[in-house]
């Protein structure tokens, strides 16, 4: 009689062949449902060799998942016209800030997530913000750590949208922050509202609907900057981020006094050292260049 | 139903077209039989290259090689054959050290029945419904991302343009939905609608934005959970009968299975405002769902695994049994019939519902000698012989019809309906015995009263609906306490690879003891 302990036998399976044309390998133990779900991710959300590319994408290779934790909204008055007149946010290697005013620099909060460990912590915090709402998407986000929360920031960038022939064109967008046409003949000159649309090449951007108006026919395309709200907050099982990033000097540089008395990152401390070690083992020849 | 598409080939006033239980109609089976494996062979090959099907195999199986001590023994039969003894092999997931069954082939071995259930996981849900066209902005959560499930009903017009009507429609039919994916990423999707019935979405779906719908005056609504579904359509299986042909579908009627299929296809054919609805179902055959002791069970709902093509239906007593439904078979017949025939028995069917009563009708076919007398018989499938009486009941003394040989031969015989109760699940045989002024004939039919009794019994808790989620758990909807129970299968089985001395498993168990 004896007494076995089985042993893992992949099994080929044509979702491996679709997952080789996306440059994904099921690992082993994956289940195939979780492998489609990889290999779907990547159909639609393909990753690249951009540094955002690796920064966002390098869960999935390891067949791990980012999960959505909250959605970040605005706070409205009665009319839905957001309080915060020109709201930014940004997730940052060591910290989350939030801009109610960024042109004006007008900063509602600013966490670290060394100062607020875990999720339940930092959503305290923001909820006691009056222009924001963060609305919980992943019921069980209380312990997992702030500092794995994705790299982002609301400031989204859409270039080529082809213009309706027509006087307006929806972008299909909220939050405008910039609006850039080359055709200059139908924009040239910004007006403050519909009202003052009167001179050929007069042009309003209704920053908040997304919507643009002429006094010409529109054609062409147009680039502009949104703030994408609610901006989907990740959380992700491995995140990375850039190791010159300025947030992070703080934790790996000293911080000396320098001449006119302020205090600056200077060299890179023990913890900073650490970490350049690590990359060095791992892959030296790029260091130093 | 393959075996009518091969008699179909045959002129229509043939026995074997009209007949499936006739010699001519059980040897097409046999080929009927293999035909319909390749086609479903074939459509699921098609699918392979399909990211978001619903099929997705297996990725892994486990693998024990057995030390020298546990190789496999033979046993000489004779001086040149060896039969193999195949060890007992016990399996331990968690749950204590079970007994393990062997599959003689690997394609058994692939394609079981389950043999366990575990419960993995309870939800509590608010609702299944997440959108309907009743109340358009309000969209509701989706607990889990699945397939969802979208139902199209009671439509009266499915709006056709043509160069003077409609002309303010586009004249597509389509149910078109916007949402959020399983990995939350943006996504539209399109579905085609030909008529009023239950379609799925491709996509599964974590989050639905945004639904448009056009092209007919009915209800939509859509489920994450199919709940409420009109009927479920098995993939790559057809529905062949004498005047049709379409795609396979299931239902629940009267505590059977009924298989059907839509007799027009597009709503657009016979949907139109002033004409009269009419009836769109060509119905197959039904099934009686029978338990391991071969007892009839209340079926309050079904599902098939898209996996392994089982049915599993869910009773009022809290169990699923799993069944292979295959094409239905007619057994050889008892009596044999003449080489010539005068007078045919046509039933209403020949697969009758268990329980109901259909009628069967003589039809004075090949006017050759006028008719002195006919007798009808009927063999049930406890062997028991009954004849038709004169008042059209069914009794154990013979019993002659009198024809009218001294008139015209077509005036000889009138043509009688009459019919029969199907108490009993098997097949039942009937014999037209006819006497004429030259000589006697016999034709014999039969008709087929479906029952199946299931592979496995598995135990559930309490839940009024059952399906199949995207990642193949068995999960059972259980209204009264607004849940869902998630269940995985646990298929315990295994294949002895007696070449490379191994054992083949479905499951990771922790220890496997072989003896």
């Amino acid at each position: 009689m004896g007494v076995y302990t089985p042993n893992i036998l992949p099994i080929p399976n044509s979702i491996d062949e679709l997952g080789r044309y996306r440059g994904l390998i099921r690992i082993v133990g994956e289940s195939i449902s979780d492998f489609r779900k990889r290999i779907l991710l990547e159909t639609r959300d393909p990753s690249g060799p951009l540094e955002t590319d690796i920064m966002r994408t390098l869960s999935r290779k390891v067949g791990l998942f980012d999960k959505v934790i909250f959605e970040l909204d605005l706070a409205k008055d009665v009319d839905g016209i957001p309080l915060a007149p020109d709201p930014f946010v940004e997730i940052t290697s060591t910290c989350i800030r939030l801009w109610s005013d960024k042109d004006n620099d007008v900063l509602d909060g600013e966490f670290f997530f060394k100062d607020y460990k875990f999720l339940t912590d930092l959503k305290t915090e923001i909820d006691l913000l009056t222009n924001f709402q963060l609305i919980v998407v992943e019921t069980n986000y209380h312990y997992l750590y702030s500092r794995n929360l994705m790299i982002t920031s609301s400031l989204k960038t859409v270039d080529g949208f082809p213009l309706n022939s027509s006087y307006q064109t929806d972008l299909k967008v909220k939050y405008l922050k910039d609006f850039r046409s080359e055709n200059f003949f139908i924009f040239g000159k910004e007006v403050l509202s519909i009202s003052s649309l009167v001179d050929p090449g007069d042009y309003y951007v209704d920053k908040l609907n997304g919507i643009i108006y002429t006094t010409e026919v529109q054609s062409g395309t147009a680039s502009f900057s949104y703030n994408q709200f609610p901006m989907r907050i990740k959380w992700q099982e491995i995140k990375s981020y850039q190791y010159n990033e300025k947030d992070l000097d703080y934790e790996i540089k000293k911080q000396d006094i320098i001449e006119t008395g302020e205090v600056k990152p200077t060299v890179v401390n023990s913890e900073g050292a650490f970490i350049a070690n690590e990359v060095i083992k791992a892959h030296g020849l790029t260091w130093g260049r | 139903m393959f075996s009518q598409r091969i008699a179909n080939a045959f002129p229509e006033w043939t026995k074997v077209r009209h007949d499936p239980s006739s010699e001519g109609g059980r040897l097409i089976s046999s080929f009927g039989e293999l035909l319909a494996g390749e086609y479903k062979f074939l459509n699921l090959l098609k699918e392979e290259k399909d990211i978001l099907r619903k099929r997705l195999g297996r990725g892994q199986l486990y693998t024990v090689v057995l030390d020298e001590a546990d190789h496999f023994q033979f046993n000489q039969i004779s001086p040149i054959l060896n039969e193999v003894i195949y060890p007992t092999v016990t399996g331990d997931r968690g749950t204590g050290a079970l007994t393990l069954t062997r599959k003689e082939t690997i394609e058994e071995f692939l394609s079981c029945e389950p043999t366990d259930l575990s419960l993995v996981e309870t939800i509590s849900v608010g609702g299944t419904l997440v959108w309907e066209s009743a109340a358009l902005d309000t969209y509701n959560a989706i607990p889990r991302p699945e397939r969802l499930c979208i139902n199209v009903e009671n439509s009266t017009e499915y709006f056709k343009r043509t160069k003077t009507r409609n002309l303010n429609k586009t004249g597509n039919h389509f149910v078109s939905i916007e949402g959020l994916d399983l990995n939350d990423i943006n996504f539209k999707e399109r579905i085609e609608i030909n008529d009023d019935g239950t379609y799925w979405t491709r996509n599964i779906v974590k989050k639905l934005l945004k639904v448009t719908w056009e092209g007919f005056n009915g209800s939509a609504k859509i489920f994450w959970f199919p709940n409420e579904k009109l009927y479920v359509e098995e993939k790559g299986k057809l529905m062949v009968t004498m005047d049709l042909e379409g795609n396979l579908k299931w239902r629940l009627s009267d505590n059977t299975l009924e298989a059907f299929t839509d007799i027009l296809k597009a709503g657009s054919d016979y949907r139109k405002q002033g004409i009269p609805l009419v009836e769109n179902i060509e119905v197959g055959y039904n099934i009686t769902m029978l338990n391991l002791s071969g007892n009839p069970y209340q079926v309050i709902d079904f599902a098939i695994n898209e996996e392994n093509g089982l049915f599993y239906c869910l009773s009022d007593d809290q169990k699923v049994f799993v069944y292979q439904i295959t094409e239905p078979h007619f057994l050889p017949l008892i009596e044999e019939e003449t080489d010539m025939t005068y007078v045919e028995l046509k039933p209403q069917s020949h697969w009758a519902k268990f329980g109901g009563s259909e009628f069967l009708g003589t039809s004075f076919q090949r006017m050759r000698f006028p008719i002195s007398r006919v007798r009808i018989k009927r063999t049930d499938p406890a062997g028991i012989i009954r004849y038709l009486q004169a008042d059209k009941t069914w009794g154990p003394s013979s019993y002659w019809f009198s024809g009218r040989p001294d008139k015209e031969i077509e005036e000889s015989w009138q043509d009688i309906m009459f019919f029969t109760e199907y108490n009993q699940i098997g097949q039942w045989e009937y014999v037209c015995e006819v006497e004429t002024t030259k000589d006697t004939t016999k034709y014999v039919t039969a008709v087929l009263v479906i029952g199946t009794q299931p592979l496995v019994e598995l135990v559930v808790g309490a839940g009024e609906n059952i399906t199949f989620s995207h990642d193949n758990y068995l999960v059972l909807l259980d209204n009264s306490l607004n849940e869902i129970k998630l269940y995985k299968e646990f298929f315990d089985f295994y294949y002895a690879n007696v070449d490379t001395n191994e054992i083949i498993l479905l499951e990771n168990y922790s220890t496997v003891t072989v003896t």
